[in-house]
Formats: C-alpha cells, structure tokens, sequence
C-alpha cells in the first residue's frame, strides 16, 4: 500500500505577503492584478477577506462593496516563486518523488518512509509554519486522487487521514465534483443519471459509465473507488514540457482583425523564442479567445512541419482567428499554444528543399533572440506593433509567469 | 513593518563553508557574540520575511540574528537591540 501526501498551501499568494510583512497578518488582504492594465481581478485573498466574501477571479470593485476595508497588494509573482521554491525544498526532505501540482500544491510519495505519513504531514506543517510564516493542509492517503481530496477537507493547517477502511464514510458522502478532473460539464451530465455524490459514482454501473462519459468515465470511476494507481512523478519527470503558451488580456478591447493580428504576432514571438531556448519546435498550434463578456473558446489546428519559427506559429494562429472568431463581440484576452512538442537537438526531418524565405527568417528570429537577450524583450519590436494601441503596453515575457492554456482555461 | 534593523557582521566562515557570526554593531558599538546557541532556517515572525535564523548569546541574552537570502543580516527589532549590554 503507497503512502501519498497531497499537501496545498492555504491562501497561498495572500499568506506569503502577510510572512513578509507581519503587518497585513489578521487583516482581509486581497492580492490583486493591475487595473491599470486591466488585470484588476483578485488573484488570492486572506481567511478574513474570504469571510467577507470576496471570491478569487471577481473584479476589484466588486471585492471591495463586500469588503470596504479589504487591503490590496499587486502581486509579486517572484516572490511566490521564491516560497514555492523553499516550499518544495522542505518536502524534499522526505522523498524525492515531489510532483508540484501549481506553484501552492505537490504531491509527494513516502511510502516506504521511517516515519508514518501522518507524522511527516505533522513535520512539514511544522517546518512551512515556522520556517516560512504559511500554512499549509495536507491529505494523507493511498492514492493520489484521495490525498488531493483530503488536503481539501480541513482548512487551514490541518491533517487529513483517509483510508483504506474510512475512505467509504469520509469520500463516498462528497458531491461528485469535488473529485479530480470533474468538472461543470461531467457534473451535469452525471446529474442527468442521478449520480449526485462520489459515492454514487463509484456505486454506479460500469456500462452504463461507459456509455456515457466513454474512457474518461472509467478512469472517473477507478479514481471514485480508490483504484488510482497514477505515480507520483519525481521533479525532473513532471517538468518535462509538454506544451509552451502564452496568454494576455490587452489594455484595451481588440475589435478587429488588425488589433488581434498585432497581439497573436507578439505572444507567438514570445511563444517560439520560449521554444527555441528549449531547444523544442511545436507540431500543433492552438489560439484561445475570450471576448469582452468572458466566454471562451480555443480551436487548433497542425502544422505543414514542426516549426519554432514565430511567424508560422502567427500565421496558423491568424488563421484560426479568421476561421473561428466572427467578431460579434471585440476580444478581450488571446493566446496561443504550441504542443506536440518535438526536440530540435537531435535529428529533425527536413524537408528536400527549404525555400529561402524561410531560411531568411529563421536567421532574422535567432538575430531577434540574440537582440532580446542583450537589451530585454521591448528592445525591437515588430512594426506591425506599432499600429495597434492594443498592444503599446505590453510585454508578454517580463509581465507573465508564462504557462499553457490549459492552466488559463482553469482560471477562465 | 516593525524595526527590522539591518546590522554590520564580522562572521567567520570555515572550510565546510559553515557561517559563524562572531560580532555585530549597532549604533557604532560592537557587540562580541558569546556563542551559537542554534542555528536553522525560520520566518521572521516579528519583522516578516525570513532567513537562516541564529540564536547568539550576547552577555546573558539570547537574541535572534538572522541572515537573510541577499546576504544581509538584521535583528528584527530595536528594543532587542537596545537590551544588550554593550561589549568592548
């Protein structure tokens, strides 16, 4: 039997503001994006401003009708970093095999360890709270799935046990969304088959599972059963990358094609220079969008060949854009993807005859890289920059913790 | 935040690159460290942030000297400071 522990840092962003600086402690702190540049969403809050109310994701203005006396602070993303860092450092301790879910969750596997994992949860609460100033809840299981859910169960700095024998009374009673990877739309649809709970869920027959959420639906019911045997990944394995993207919510609304075609060149730049450093060209291109009454939508599409080259990463993106996006609506935030993700290291095929163009521009992105690298991201740009207001501000490089859509789509 | 005092420090560093704090100034007065009672990382809890913390005997006190990650040492507070007898 594995000993897994899923172990999430309480208010992460909030808690790491109120260590440093001991006099937000107490308060309802609110870690927010910049509204100048129209990421005026809260990012994180504190117990006291969760009290109030104050979701994660709403506007600012909003937070504060709740909340008149909520204390906002921009966020540091490199000083979350830097805690997140020593967070992982303090479950390294214990085993190697830490696998970071986010930069405020990791799941380790200690089976095997000297200690029970109840008490190494105890330790690493201990060691977080009073060598870093967090907290942290953590969940102690046989699988995966059920440590996410226990770390879940008891906030903030608490322990939670769930096992073989009491995984029945303490999971199996959850509403079924509470489980990993279930969300909205699986939810409705068991809901359709009366399936309200995880234990429901697990009850439920496999055919019928089947028939209607196909392979996901078996995996869904293994994890609802405590039948997850997913390992928990060393570091090194779970940084393995597999997709490389880069999304932005523009000062302004885009209203046309123009506008967006400025913003797609600038964030597939920052895309295929991110691939080219390492040393990885993408197969597939994907373009997500969100118009100004936020719903979203994100097509894809191949390529040719691989490619690490940002303006045939542009051009696919463009295209999606023209294919799928009808303007009814101006955009509000774009991003594009690039996955199916092959090295450049080692052999590439070539195609018999590359036309010079090509050639022309492959050597004008690695000058670009060199330029960027010297002088900062801003230092050169591309003319068509210069047209669309929508795009004078930004720089997607220096201003974002860079990361796959699939994570964005998470914060919608 | 609360006083956290950034202090000049003779240290002396062995060849296992082991940090010992050997003396402090404060106020241009320096202040001989009788010992190292601990030494371990912590969160500055009175000051914020945090650091490699030592536990220094000074006289008949035991203080908190911490080292932070930019390599600047600081008390987290005066009144700490301003118990110590002065040395030397």
């Amino acid at each position: 039997m594995r000993t897994i522990l899923h172990s999430d840092c309480n208010s992460f962003y909030a808690s790491v503001e109120a260590a440093e600086d001991p006099a937000l402690r107490g308060l309802p702190v609110a870690v927010c994006g910049d509204p100048a540049l129209r990421h005026g969403i809260i990012l994180a809050k504190s117990a006291p401003a969760k009290k109030c109310g104050v979701l994660t994701g709403e506007a600012i203005w909003q937070a504060k009708q709740k909340c008149p006396t909520l204390v906002l602070v921009p966020a540091d993303q490199r000083k979350y970093l830097r805690y997140a860092r020593k967070m992982r450092a303090i479950y390294r301790r214990y085993t190697h095999f830490v696998e970071p879910f986010g930069l405020d969750e990791s799941w380790l596997d200690v089976t095997g360890h000297e200690l029970s994992g109840e008490e190494i949860a105890a330790q690493i609460r201990n060691s977080a709270r009073e060598e870093l100033g967090i907290t942290v809840s953590i969940g102690v299981s046989f699988n995966k799935v059920f440590a996410k859910l226990g770390s879940d169960m008891r906030k903030p700095d608490a322990t939670t046990v769930i096992t073989v024998d009491n995984f029945k009374d303490k999971v199996w009673p959850l509403p079924v969304d509470e489980l990993l990877y279930v969300g909205r739309a699986t939810r409705r649809r068991l809901a359709r088959l009366a399936l309200y709970t995880i234990g429901d869920l697990a009850c439920a027959d496999d055919v019928l599972i089947r028939a209607v959420l196909g392979k996901n639906g078996e995996t869904l019911q293994r994890f609802a059963r405590g039948q997850d045997t997913s390992p928990v990944l060393c570091a090194e394995e779970a940084e393995e990358v597999k997709s490389v993207g880069n999304s932005t919510t523009t000062p302004h609304d885009i209203v046309d094609e123009e506008g967006a075609k400025a913003v797609l060149y600038l964030l597939a730049d920052s895309v295929a220079a991110r691939l080219r450093a390492h040393k990885l060209a993408c197969r597939t291109v994907s373009v997500w969008m969100r118009d100004s009454e936020l719903n979203s939508q994100e097509r894809q599409c191949r390529l040719g060949q691989v490619s690490d080259s940002g303006s045939d990463i542009a051009r696919a993106a463009l295209a999606l854009l023209r294919e799928h996006y009808p303007w009814h609506l101006p955009l509000r935030s774009l991003g594009v993807c690039g996955s199916d993700l092959k090295s450049t290291q080692h052999m590439v095929q070539l195609p018999l005859w590359t036309p010079p163009k090509v050639l022309r521009e492959r050597a004008l992105e690695g000058a670009l890289d060199d330029i960027r690298a010297r002088w900062g991201n801003n230092s050169i740009r591309r003319g068509l920059m210069l047209c669309g207001a929508a795009t004078q501000d930004l720089n997607p490089v220096d201003d974002h913790d860079l990361q796959g859509l699939s994570a964005m789509r998470g914060r919608g | 935040m609360k006083g956290k005092t950034y202090v000049w420090v003779r240290a002396r560093t062995d060849a296992n690159g082991v940090i010992t704090p050997e003396a402090f100034k404060i106020e241009e007065q320096l202040v001989r460290v009788d010992g190292v009672m601990a030494c371990r990382p912590a969160h500055a809890t009175k000051a914020g942030g945090r650091g490699t913390r030592y536990t220094v005997r000074v006289g008949a006190h035991d203080i908190y000297l911490f080292l932070d990650e930019d390599r600047r040492w600081f008390l987290e507070e005066e009144r700490d400071v301003r118990e110590i007898p002065y040395h030397d």
